[in-house]
Parts: structure tokens; C-alpha cells; sequence
């Protein structure tokens, strides 16, 4: 506990003069930097290496700023102050309320310690230690600063698509919304929240983009969202029951929405809620996955596909899906494409009257020799004698 | 014959002195502004993808930007056409909450260049700051920029505020990276532009001149 909470009226000028110093001097141990307390209004209160001289009317309103934006990107942001100074800063907050400020500043000049050329201080990495020791000190509302982190992630995120959009004209939503569809629903089934959290705010911006202030026409697409990607949890091995229930809950939060800027919100609790569902039953999903990848391996066991071929079939990774699919098979990815190849050939040769050379080719096998070897291999005789032993059998 | 991408790797370094000096040489080359310019603006956009690769972080993009400023000031002069008598005034800035000022300032130059009287609020402009400038120029056109997705809805305010007050028919022209024609539908702008030149076409037809 720190000890503003005691207080009945909190007020910044009665932090303890001894949390300060153990975090200045911690924070000057690593960095080159002078480090205060203010006020919400800028007013300089303790100071650690700081600049002499009192601060003007516009520095005062700088330093007040560069609060603000700590508090409102969630993580201190470097601003530049036309003396030459670099300035971030954490919010002191109780609750909701900011009681004033720790910033932290540097001279341009010592952002290129070893010169123009080299690599700057990692002022990133100052920014996110501030944040940290003060979190630490219990001095700021931690969950506050990592929300408007996540936002400001998924701004960045929206800025991006909506780059993107600019370059490339692309006519119609509901095309739009085709095209990343697919790609939703599979990431979802392999169970992958971070790249479904980046389509779902692709798709957000999408939508919001081209349906503009047509706020019902939003909400119809999204009733349709929320609608697949239940069926796909379900799909995925999700308990049917419990995606009801989900369902349901989300499409009554749904209707009480009446802003865009509540709909993000809502479907990311949507997407988290789901995974979660899937998450509940890990092994349906993969072996779900690779019996996709057996049927379509089957049925393009004439072609020469290859490992690359079938993960990308089933989006995954080529070597996660090796893995996965050793784990679920209990045989590499090779042996059993030229088992199911073999298997595949032996029915054709009990069943036609095919040749030899026609076989092969319509097993995938592109040389006859490797067919031949491989066949030896896995049945004990040559395709020849095995056409032959089988036809003496059945007679 | 010089190579403009000394300039734009000087841009992307926040090489000021560089960065100056190349533009003035590129200027006695006699090289248009434009591609001048364009030079620049590619070193801003390299180093935009590597912030966004968070390979760069804010100190990077600062140093770059302020050396594509003052080497953009180099340039105004050859932009600006003296002598001519300015057919209206505008008023320009970023808007509340806003620190990205290159993309508007290049469209103030650009205006400027085109026989408009421009008055520029800087960043992180108020709606009331916007309203008042109006007021006190008797401003006929109003540019507004944003490049974050999160200060668009000030745009909004500041549109809002701009037609509550019925200020005699000034017009209102919104751009930057994250802002569309649709936003501007939406929003009540009288319109977008995406680009600086296209902002000086815009800004006429919007005024009636030509
Ligand atoms: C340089 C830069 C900065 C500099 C700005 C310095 C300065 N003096 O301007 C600094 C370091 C301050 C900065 C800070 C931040 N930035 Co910044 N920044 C950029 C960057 C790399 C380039 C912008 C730029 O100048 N482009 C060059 C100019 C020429 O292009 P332009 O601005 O788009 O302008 C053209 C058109 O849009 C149009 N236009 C622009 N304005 C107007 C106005 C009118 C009227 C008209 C008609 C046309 C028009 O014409 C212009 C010329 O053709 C962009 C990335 C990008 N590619 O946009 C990120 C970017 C905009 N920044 C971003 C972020 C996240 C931030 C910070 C939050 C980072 C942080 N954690 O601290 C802070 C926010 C500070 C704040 N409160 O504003 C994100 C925005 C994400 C989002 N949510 O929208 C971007 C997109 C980077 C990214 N991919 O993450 N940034």
C-alpha cells in the first residue's frame, strides 16, 4: 500500500518523499535522465537532477501533457519540448483519478551517447521501466494503464488496415468480409487468439468503414459473425451446449449496444469466450485438423503433394503440423503419404487392369523404381506378384 | 546530376544538417519541388514501417521529422509564389489531441503556393482555437488533419463546432493518413483529400476559384 491511500482526500503533495527517492535513484541508475513529481497542472514538486530554474507557463502545461498522454496510451510516450528536452511520463493515480505525475527527461544530446549513427538510448525500454517501477510502487491504476495499452494497440492495428484500404480500392463489404471470413474461422480452429484478435479488428474496421453510420446494417453483420464463428467452435470440439449458451448471451449484450465504439468491446469478449470453449477440448481441435489433412491428402493422392502442400491445406505452420501430426498418427508425415500411396496403388491393382506404369502414375509415385521399391518395402512383394497372388486368392 | 535518395536516407536518419544542405543543393540544381518532396516523404514512410516493425521507437521518428520540417521550410520559398494578391484566407492545424504536423504543413506550403492567405494553429488544436481563428480572419476554408485513428472523432467535435456556430459559408477540407471521403461524409466535412496537391484542387473548387 502506498501511503496516498490512507489518505481521505488524496492529494499528491503528501506522497512520502521517501518513495520518491528510492525511485529516482533507481531510475537514474540505469538512465541519463532528470526525474520529478508534479502536479496535475504541471507544478513541479520533488525533483531528482533536474534542471535549474524555475519552469515556465508553457513547460508547466508540457509536463502536464506528457501525463496525459501516459495515461492515455497507457505506457509513457516521449514528447519533445523545443528546449531541446525529451520528456515522458507515468500517471500518479488513486482509482480513477489523477493526482499528478512522474516525469522523466533528457537532453537531446544524450540520446546519441556514442554518436549521430549509432543506435539511440532505448528510450522504449525507459519508458516501459518508469511504467514498471511505478506500478511496482503501487503509485498508479495498473489495470487502467494496461487497458488504454491494449487500445492503443488496437488503434494501431485499425490505423493500419485502414492504410491499407486507402492503397487498394476494393468495391463492397460484403466481398470484404469473404475474403477474411476463411481466414477467421481457421485461425479460430487451430485455436490461435492472436492472429484472430488481428482479423477481427481487420474485419471491424472493414465493416465500419463501408457501413458508416448505418448502425443496423453493422449490427446485422455482426449477428452473422457471431452466428459462424459459433457453428466453427462447435465444429472445432467446443461443447455445443455451453457455444448455445454463449451464443445467446452474446446476441442479448448485442441488442443493448448502441454505439460503435462499444461494438470492439463486445466482439473481442465474443472471440475470447469462444476460444476459450475450444480451448476446453485442445484435442478435438488437432485431431480434427488432421483428419482434414488425411482427406485431403487422400484426395490428391495422385498429385505430388508434399508436406509444404498439406499444411498450407490446413493452415498450419509446416513444422507445427509435422509435429501434430506425429503426435496424432504416431507415424512421420512421409511414411504415412507412402503408405496411403501403396494402399492406394494395391487397391488399384486388384481392381483394374491398369498397368503397372498407369498405377504408379495414378498413386502420386512419379518413377516407376521408387514405386516398386516402396511397394516391396511395405507389402513384402513386388506389385507384380502381388496382382497376381490376390487374383489367385479370389479365384 | 544529384541523387534525391542522399535526402531521403538523411530524412530516414534525422540528419539535419544533411538533410538541409541536400535540399538546398537539390533546389540550385534546379529539381522540382515536387520531386524534392516526394523524396522526403519516402523517408518518412520508411521510417513509419520500421516503427511499425517496432524496430524505431518515438526519439527516431521525432529526429526525422523535425529534419523534414526545417528542410520543407528550405523549400517554401520556392513554393510560395510572392507578389500575388491572396484570393482568401484559410486557417489550418491539427486537430485536439493531435502532434503529427508534417502532412500539414506541407498542405499549408502547398496552399500558400496557390495564392491563399494561410494562417496556421499548429497541433493539438482546440475546436474553440479553430472556431475563433475563423472568426477573427474571416477565414473561407478550414483544413483539419489527424493522423491518429483516436483523434478523428475531434474532427468530428471540431466540424460540429465549426457549423453550430453558422460561421457566413466557411468550408471545411479534412485530411490525413487515417481519414477517408467516407469519414468526411460521415463527419459533415464539405471534403477529403488525400494528398497535399490534390488538397490545393480541393481547396479551389471548394472556394470557386478558376
Ligand atoms: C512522424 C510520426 C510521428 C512523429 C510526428 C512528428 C511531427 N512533427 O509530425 C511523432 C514522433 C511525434 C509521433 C508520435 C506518435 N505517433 Co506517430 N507517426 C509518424 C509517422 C511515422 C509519419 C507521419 C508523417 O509525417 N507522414 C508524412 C506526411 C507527409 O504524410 P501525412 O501526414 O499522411 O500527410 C499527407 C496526407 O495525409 C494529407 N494530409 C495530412 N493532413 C492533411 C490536412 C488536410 C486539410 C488535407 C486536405 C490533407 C492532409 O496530405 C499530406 C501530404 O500528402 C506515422 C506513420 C505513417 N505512415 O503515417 C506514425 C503514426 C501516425 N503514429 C502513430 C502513433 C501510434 C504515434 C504515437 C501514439 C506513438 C507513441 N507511442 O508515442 C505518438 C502520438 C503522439 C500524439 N499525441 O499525436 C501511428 C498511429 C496509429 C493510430 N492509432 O492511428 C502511426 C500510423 C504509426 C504506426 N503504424 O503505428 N509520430
Amino acid at each position: 500500500m502506498n501511503s496516498l491511500e490512507q489518505l481521505s482526500q488524496p492529494n499528491i503533495s503528501e506522497l512520502d518523499r521517501s518513495i520518491f527517492r528510492r525511485i529516482a535513484q533507481n531510475y537514474l541508475l540505469n538512465w541519463p535522465v532528470g526525474i520529478c513529481v508534479v502536479q496535475p497542472d504541471g507544478q513541479r514538486l520533488m525533483a531528482k537532477n533536474w534542471w535549474a530554474g524555475r519552469d515556465s507557463v508553457t513547460h508547466r502545461d508540457l509536463l502536464a501533457f506528457n501525463v496525459q498522454e501516459g495515461l492515455r496510451f497507457g505506457e509513457p510516450t516521449v514528447t519533445y519540448c523545443p528546449d531541446k528536452r525529451l520528456y515522458w511520463a507515468v500517471p500518479i493515480m488513486q482509482n480513477s483519478k489523477v493526482l499528478g505525475g512522474i516525469v522523466a527527461g533528457t537532453e537531446e544530446e544524450a540520446l546519441f551517447p556514442s554518436g549521430m549513427d549509432q543506435p539511440p538510448l532505448d528510450l522504449r525500454k525507459a519508458c516501459c521501466e518508469l511504467r514498471l517501477m511505478i506500478e511496482r510502487e503501487n503509485l498508479t491504476n495498473s489495470a487502467v494503464l494496461e487497458k488504454h495499452r491494449i487500445d492503443t494497440e488496437r488503434e494501431r492495428e485499425r490505423a493500419e488496415v485502414l492504410h491499407l484500404l486507402k492503397l487498394e480500392d476494393l468495391s463492397g463489404v460484403r466481398q470484404l468480409y469473404l475474403r477474411e471470413e476463411p481466414r477467421l474461422l481457421s485461425t479460430i480452429r487451430q485455436g490461435d487468439r492472436s492472429e484472430s484478435r488481428l482479423i477481427i479488428n481487420r474485419i471491424l474496421t472493414m465493416i465500419l468503414h463501408h457501413a458508416g453510420d448505418r448502425f443496423e446494417l453493422v449490427k446485422s453483420f455482426m449477428m452473422e459473425l457471431v452466428a459462424t464463428i459459433c457453428r466453427t467452435a462447435v465444429e472445432a470440439g467446443a461443447d455445443p451446449e455451453e457455444m448455445l449458451g454463449n451464443n445467446f448471451q452474446s446476441m442479448t449484450a448485442l441488442a443493448s449496444i448502441r454505439s460503435m465504439e462499444q461494438l470492439a468491446p463486445w466482439l473481442h469478449a465474443v472471440l475470447e469466450r469462444t476460444m476459450d470453449a475450444i480451448a476446453a477440448h485442445p484435442d478435438n481441435t488437432s485431431s480434427m485438423i488432421i483428419t482434414s489433412a488425411i482427406t485431403f491428402m487422400q484426395q490428391h493422392l495422385h498429385e505430388p503433394i508434399g508436406r509444404d502442400d498439406v499444411a498450407m491445406a490446413v493452415d498450419l505452420s509446416p513444422s507445427h503440423f509435422s509435429r501434430l501430426f506425429k503426435h496424432h498418427v504416431g507415424q512421420g508425415f512421409n511414411q504415412t503419404l507412402v503408405r496411403m500411396r501403396v494402399d492406394h496403388a494395391a487397391e488399384l491393382l486388384i481392381k483394374t487392369r491398369m498397368s503397372i506404369g498407369q498405377i504408379a502414375h495414378a498413386s502420386g509415385f512419379k518413377e516407376q523404381g521408387y514405386f516398386a521399391k516402396s511397394f516391396h518395402r511395405l507389402m513384402g512383394q513386388s506389385p507384380r506378384s502381388y496382382r497376381q497372388h490376390q487374383a489367385n486368392c479370389m479365384a | 546530376m544529384m541523387d534525391l535518395k542522399d535526402l531521403t536516407e538523411a530524412i530516414k536518419t534525422g540528419n539535419r544538417t544533411q538533410a538541409t544542405s541536400l535540399t538546398q543543393e537539390a533546389l540550385d540544381a534546379d529539381l522540382t519541388p515536387q520531386s524534392i518532396l516526394d523524396a522526403m516523404v519516402v523517408g518518412m514512410d520508411e521510417i513509419g514501417d520500421k516503427f511499425k516493425r517496432n524496430e524505431v521507437f518515438v526519439p527516431e521518428m521525432l529526429i526525422a521529422a523535425r529534419a523534414m520540417n526545417e528542410s520543407m521550410a528550405i523549400l517554401e520559398p520556392s513554393l510560395v509564389k510572392s507578389g500575388y494578391k491572396p484570393l482568401a484566407t484559410a486557417v489550418i492545424g491539427t486537430v485536439q489531441g493531435d502532434l503529427h504536423d508534417i502532412g500539414k504543413n506541407l498542405v499549408s506550403m502547398m496552399w500558400k503556393g496557390s495564392a491563399l492567405n494561410v494562417i496556421d494553429l499548429g497541433t493539438n488544436v482546440t475546436p474553440d482555437k479553430f472556431v475563433a481563428a475563423i472568426k477573427e480572419h474571416d477565414a473561407k476554408l478550414v483544413g483539419l488533419s489527424a493522423l491518429l485513428t483516436t483523434t478523428m472523432p475531434s474532427m468530428k467535435a471540431t466540424v460540429e463546432a465549426i457549423k453550430s456556430e453558422e460561421l457566413s459559408d466557411v468550408k471545411i477540407l479534412i485530411g490525413g493518413a487515417p481519414v477517408t471521403q467516407s469519414f468526411a461524409d460521415q463527419i459533415g466535412a464539405d471534403g477529403y483529400s488525400p494528398d497535399a496537391a490534390s488538397a490545393v484542387d480541393s481547396a479551389h473548387q471548394l472556394l470557386g476559384i478558376r
